[in-house]
């Protein structure tokens, strides 16, 4: 006749079950050297390995550092002692394990009592086993006394912290100067106080029961659909990012330095990832997940240095079979280039109408060269020759270029930029002194330099205006920018105001004048304040009034489109074109700021000339455009890659963007963002020369691989592997295997996937997979024949632990409703 | 008077305090008393049982095959702790008391018929279905020692039991604890 085993189990709500449940959920194949106590009871949740005798975790995880590390191995140890233990027996083989270097983790369980033996104070206590006042012993300083330099505390109810806190110490001895490292987890013991304690408060839970995805009958195998997929979904940088670049797969390349990679999958969306690089203002940092965590990965400037380092795209890019077919492209700034670049690369023959004596509009016109080296853009333009496009420069439509000589073109894309100027609406706007702050950088940008005198007035909050005033600043100039709304890229802002540049928020010209001492008179308003009726007023609205030799108004620019038929033209006085740049004529194609859809910035701009190539090629009888398939989730972005290639992984990560709360922020400690090194401002104002100098290749290695969280995509990490509690999933040629008979469908391994990078289906119910009470063993949930898992009533102290322990959510808070006494 | 005990049960049950009771009668008595107990475990849902050695002894532990009185506060536990009981000594076999329903301390027929070979009376209470009903589980260790206390070779007497069981009871649970005592007796 066999007897049931009694195996005693924590006392429901205990806080060592949550910390052991914590620890053997952080660190799957850790040494965990164990003690004498109730805690020895951890051994039910796989997280006590060795009990020996009474101080024994110490010595022997110490023994088992200097077993391994005289094999060169340190695999995690974590020993674990109560208080009462400690104090009795475990400071002599503390002090011994530091001083003879051994690196481990103890985690003291401090309960405050000796609960195996029925509640006998310990030193900590300050009470005698008689009840008389003793001599109270602080634990912390008798673990300080042990030569620890490394203490901390964490709760093991909140189960990210406590992991978190886990793994910060088995970093420390891991370090260069690392050693023992403690942690202290302090709680109540339940049984003791006859409750949860002062600190918690009770949350009862309750179990869902529903429909089950799979019947107990056929345990045999989990149905496909129930089980956990590894399947690789779009980092949110990438859905944010409009140039389409892969740059979850950027990092990877730049974390194993392989950056000739990293440029050809960058010159496979675009051909200025060393100008991207410089002048975007990066939306896809904005949608970093590392954001809200320590500060989004530095994504700009390893681009830059991808594209720096990679040499040009004219030794990447290849032009693609001849399709026969040829397009025109009016307009060489960077929508027409773009649209250019990836019509040669489709094997279409184009060429290229720019106005101007060179390529480049904005990025050669406009932005400045601190910012924007000539020689980075230079070697970025490169790639056209190379392509075999054909350059036609000092070409204006309507002018020297005639509708007629584009006739001979199947197709012809216009992206002519936004170069008219907008004038301020206000008296004296045409007044001496005052001029576009675009023409001023066009100026400085042709090698003739206007002279601007000691005062320089900037009106406008965006990149424009930042460009101006900072080129002005470096002719000499004192600054002052007066503006609504600050629009431009922050960092150039804060660069701008290191270099000794003045910033009014909020304040708007009313009028200017000619001021008696020459220069020009500002008359200004604070946006709170009423605006002028009509020019006569204005005077009167005027707050405040300031002096300056010249005045930059730079308000943004329209397209000038006067060599259109007015019929084609969109309310705002833009191009009529849908998202793929295609207008009314079937052969007219348009983008950038010349069109409705506008453009706004370089990286919108790389982004209509994308669309447009691809447009003009399924126009041309290319492979259908299959808009879903190449358009980035819901972000802007499109991915040329993915047309050559549609069965490339690219093509495969469909699924929406994992959001930051998908993200296991305990696996990633803080670490500061990488800062490229810039110009000092009292140097910089002087020259021309670029002002941040770019993060170094080992800077930017060490951020990618430190820093990148891979969201939704699989790094073979192995903590899925590591958590599966039925050690369902296994590694075979590199390739993760499920096994359906084993898997018990607990959702453990997408719950706990760093990045989110496993897809499975919560079925919110109890499935009956026992994760439960095998892993986190509370007496208190009862598991029936079937399976499934009841709360026990009677013995629950509702301490809400099992609510973080169910990956499936089955269990939740308990819904009081109205027929329940 | 010498007499060799065991109590046996489960965490929680009140192992630890029906022997505090013994030892209380026996200290009233003047009786020399070994306690020994399993500790810790016993609020872990483990085994736990006590040694009880009343009159003089020169060691702490019952030795298997030397124990008068086996108390079972779990069939179970009490199927485990079988080997303590001794085998018939002349005219005196050893006593079994077990919580359990009438007749099912002991199911299996082949367990029955080696207790009875040696000579062991059995006696069967379901003090657990008492203290049920008395509203409070924990009361079943009183309830079976109230039962108990009734066999002619019980160590100590009804009013030791109850001076001893006063003795050691807090304030609060006394009068509940006699209550349990008297409705173990009257079974």
């Amino acid at each position: 006749m066999a007897l049931p085993t009694r195996r005693p189990t924590f006392c429901p709500g205990c806080g060592h079950r949550a910390a052991f449940y914590a620890l053997r959920r952080t660190f799957a194949d850790a040494i965990f050297p164990g003690d004498i106590g109730c805690y020895t009871l951890g051994l039910n949740q796989g997280a006590v390995d060795t009990v020996h005798d009474m101080g024994a975790s110490i010595t022997m995880a110490a023994g088992f550092y200097h077993a391994y590390a005289q094999d060169g191995q340190q695999p995690p140890i974590i020993a674990t002692i109560g208080d009462g233990t400690f104090f009795h027996s475990g400071a002599a083989g503390l002090e011994n394990a530091v001083y003879n270097g051994a690196r481990f983790v103890l985690l003291v369980l401090d309960n405050g009592t000796t609960g195996m033996t029925g509640m006998q104070p310990t030193p900590e206590y300050g009470k005698t086993a008689d009840g008389h006042a003793g001599v109270k012993i602080e634990l912390e300083a008798l673990i300080r006394g042990c030569g620890i330099r490394y203490l901390a505390h964490a709760d093991p109810h909140d189960i990210p912290s406590f992991q978190r806190a886990l793994l910060d110490a088995v970093e420390f001895t891991h370090s260069d100067a690392g050693g023992v490292a403690v942690v202290i987890a302090r709680y109540v013991c339940v049984t003791q106080v006859k409750g949860l304690g002062p600190n918690r408060k009770p949350l009862a839970v309750e179990v869902v029961h529903g429909p089950r995805p799979r019947a107990p009958e056929t345990l045999a195998a989990l149905d496909a659909q129930w089980m956990p997929v590894h399947r690789d979904r779009l980092s949110p940088c990438a859905e944010a990012g409009p140039a389409g670049n892969d740059i979850e797969r950027l990092m990877t390349l730049a974390g194993q330095e392989q950056w000739r990679e990293a440029a050809a999958m960058l010159y496979a969306e675009h051909p200025f990832p060393s100008t991207l690089g410089r002048v975007c203002p990066h939306p896809c940092e904005s949608a970093c997940n590392r954001g809200a965590h320590d500060g989004a990965l530095a994504i700009n400037a390893l681009e830059r240095l991808a594209g720096d380092r990679g040499r040009s795209a004219a030794d990447f890019a290849v032009r693609g079979p001849d399709q026969g077919k040829c397009v025109a492209v009016v307009g060489g700034g960077p929508a027409g280039l773009a649209a250019a670049y990836h019509l040669a690369r489709l094997g279409y023959g184009v060429d290229v109408f720019e106005a101007q004596p060179e390529i480049g509009g904005m990025l050669r016109w406009a932005i400045t060269e601190y910012r924007l080296p000539p020689a980075v853009l230079a070697r970025e333009l490169e790639v056209f020759a190379a392509l075999g496009v054909t350059l036609h420069t000092g070409m204006r439509l309507g002018a020297n270029l005639a509708w007629a000589e584009l006739d001979r073109f199947d197709a012809v894309y216009l992206a002519t930029g936004a170069w008219k100027q907008r004038r301020l609406n206000v008296p004296g706007a045409e007044c001496a002194g005052v001029q576009s702050g675009l023409d001023y950088l066009k100026a400085m940008r042709s090698g003739t330099p206007p002279t601007l005198g000691r005062r320089v007035a900037v009106i406008g909050g965006g990149n424009t205006a930042i460009d101006a005033a900072r080129s002005a600043r470096r002719q000499g100039a004192a600054v002052e920018v007066f503006y609504d709304l600050l629009l431009a890229i922050p960092a150039e802002v804060e660069a701008a105001r290191t270099e000794g540049i003045v910033f009014h928020h909020e304040i708007v010209p009313v009028a200017f004048a000619a001021a008696a001492a020459g220069g020009v008179q500002l008359l200004l308003r604070e946006l709170a304040a009423p605006a002028p009726q009509d020019d006569a007023d204005a005077e009167r609205c005027a707050t405040q009034s300031s002096e300056a030799d010249s005045v930059l108004v730079c308000i943004g620019g329209d397209a000038d489109l006067d060599y259109l038929e007015a019929a084609d033209l969109a309310p705002n006085g833009r191009l009529a074109v849908d998202a793929w740049g295609r207008s009314r004529d079937a052969r007219i194609f348009a983008g950038g700021d010349a069109a409705s859809t506008g453009a706004g910035t370089v990286v919108g701009a790389i982004n209509a000339g994308k669309r447009a190539a691809l447009a003009i090629a399924e126009r041309l009888g290319g492979r259908p455009l299959a808009t879903p398939d190449l358009q980035l989730a819901n972000g802007p972005g499109i991915a040329v890659s993915i047309a050559a290639d549609a069965s490339s992984p690219r093509a495969r990560q469909g699924a929406p963007a994992p959001q930051a709360l998908e993200i296991r922020l305990q696996f990633f400690p803080k670490t500061p963002r990488a800062t490229a090194p810039q110009r000092a401002p009292e140097d910089s104002v002087w020259n021309f020369e670029e002002v941040n100098f770019g993060l170094g290749s080992a800077a930017a290695t060490a951020e990618a691989r430190a820093r990148c969280f891979h969201c939704g995509v699989c790094t073979h990490c192995d903590i899925c592997v590591d958590v599966c509690p039925s050690e369902a999933i296994a590694k075979v040629d590199g390739v993760y295997r499920i096994d359906a008979t084993t898997c018990t469908g607990c959702h453990v391994c997408a719950a706990e996937c760093p990045r989110g990078a496993i897809s499975m289906p919560a079925a919110g119910v109890c499935i009956g997979c026992g994760y439960c009470t095998t892993r986190f063993e509370c007496p208190s949930l009862l598991r029936g024949a079937d399976g499934l898992v009841s709360i026990d009533r009677r013995t629950c102290i509702d301490c809400g632990m099992c609510i973080q322990v169910c990956a499936q959510g089955a269990i939740r808070p308990r819904q009081e409703t109205a027929n329940r006494p | 008077m010498k007499c060799q005990a065991i109590i046996a049960g489960v965490g929680g049950q009140g192992v630890l305090f029906a022997a505090k009771v013994f030892t209380e009668m026996a200290r009233r008595r003047q009786l020399p008393v070994f306690g020994s107990q399993t500790f810790g475990m016993a609020q872990r849902g483990g085994s736990v049982m006590t040694h009880l050695k009343i009159g003089e002894f020169n060691s702490p532990l019952v030795c298997e095959g030397d124990a008068d009185l086996l108390l079972g506060l779990d069939f179970t536990e009490a199927h485990r702790t079988l080997p303590y009981l001794h085998e018939q000594r002349g005219e005196r076999g050893a006593v079994c008391v077990v919580n359990a329903p009438a007749g099912q301390a002991f199911p299996d027929s082949r367990v029955a018929a080696l207790l009875g070979s040696m000579g062991v009376t059995v006696h069967t209470c379901d003090a657990d279905a008492v203290a049920l009903a008395m509203n409070n589980p924990l009361l079943a260790n009183l309830v079976l020692l109230g039962f108990g206390a009734a066999h002619e070779r019980f160590p100590f007497t009804y009013d030791e039991l109850c001076t001893a069981t006063a003795a050691v009871s807090g304030a609060l649970r006394r009068d509940a604890n006699l209550d349990a005592l008297e409705r173990g007796r009257a079974l």
